[in-house]
């Protein structure tokens, strides 16, 4: 009985020390509790929300970085055909160049590679576009000066 | 003593949220904390319910176990330093113990209930007297009424609580 009265005496100590006036009310605490599953719910939908946009922003993202590599890809392979000539060599030794708006002194460069001579363009303003196909390297002069109008020499 | 198929989530709400309000509040040593507690485990309890879980007879030990999991927790996101000696007896999950636990949160909740019914200006003096430390002269002078009267409201406040336990 000591005990059950020293224990009672606790108890009340520790109510009343934590005592808020309404912190208890169940039917309040009840009407917060289904508005926080309301919230909770429409958290979800908003996480669900997020995470589709999210799936989405990726796959976009995804489909953007593909884009742009293909872009830089594309940009690079121009840069390429810009820089040096896609070549490829006939069976009977015919070199055929690619190239796509690529500055004629890059071209004449590659010749300077491929035949060991230096042209010299009179306007180096032009670009060449296309293939050239020729086994000397005075076709390829031929072919350069017809197509774009300017005079090529040799050094 | 749950029919699962007559389980109400409200009535188990009322029934259990005051008790386990105090349980917290033991484990925490803060009544708002412990109220936060509190309803994120009936939240997620209920999410549980509504998910397809049939409570069993062992509903009221699993809420129990999720408030003190998640005190616990919650102690420890706060860094609080977790005294043993206070709480670790409030935390033991032995059938015994837990069994005297939920008795002493249920008898605590009564207390609280009591209180709560009592005539506002009593409530008032008493918790002036008991909670605030204030002798009754001090009471007195504070409200204005005389030195017997804060001594009967007192009084009075005491008999009705005492009579919510059955002490």
């Amino acid at each position: 009985m000591v005990n059950s009265k020293c224990n009672y005496d606790k108890e009340l100590q520790f109510v009343v020390e934590h005592y808020k006036d309404g912190a208890m009310n169940e039917n309040a605490a009840w009407e917060q509790l289904k508005s926080r599953r309301v919230k909770s719910r429409s958290n979800n939908f908003r996480k669900y929300a997020v995470a589709a946009s999210a799936v989405l922003v990726c796959g976009m993202a995804v489909a953007c970085s593909v884009w742009m590599m293909e872009f830089a890809g594309w940009n690079k392979k121009s840069d390429v055909q810009q820089d040096s000539a896609v070549v490829s060599e006939m069976v009977d030794g015919t070199k055929v160049f690619h190239y796509d708006k690529t500055p004629i002194n890059i071209v004449l460069d590659d010749m300077a590679l491929y035949y060991g001579v230096t042209l010299i363009a009179s306007d180096t303003t032009k670009c060449v576009s296309g293939e050239i196909e020729a086994s000397e390297v005075e076709e390829v002069i031929d072919v350069l000066e017809t197509s774009l109008s300017i005079e090529i020499c040799q050094k | 003593m749950y029919d699962v198929n007559r389980f109400n989530i409200k009535i188990f709400f009322k029934e259990h949220y005051h008790s386990l309000f105090l349980y917290a509040t033991h484990i925490m040593g803060d009544a708002d904390r412990a109220e936060d507690v509190v309803m994120d485990c009936f939240a997620k309890f209920v999410e549980k319910v509504e998910g397809g879980w049939l409570p069993n007879s062992d509903a009221k030990r699993y809420i129990y176990m999720m408030v003190r999991n998640m005190c616990i927790d919650e102690m420890k996101r706060l860094q609080h330093i977790v005294d043993i000696d206070t709480i670790g007896d409030m935390v033991d999950t032995t059938d015994d113990r837990f069994m005297e636990i939920v008795e002493q949160c249920d008898r605590e909740a009564r207390l609280w209930k009591a209180i709560d019914d009592l005539p506002k200006s009593r409530r008032r003096i008493f918790l002036m007297s008991k909670r605030d430390g204030l002798t009754y002269r001090e009471i007195a002078n504070r409200l204005g009424l005389s030195v017997k009267t804060v001594e009967k409201q007192i009084s009075n406040a005491f008999h009705a609580l005492r009579l919510i336990n059955g002490k």
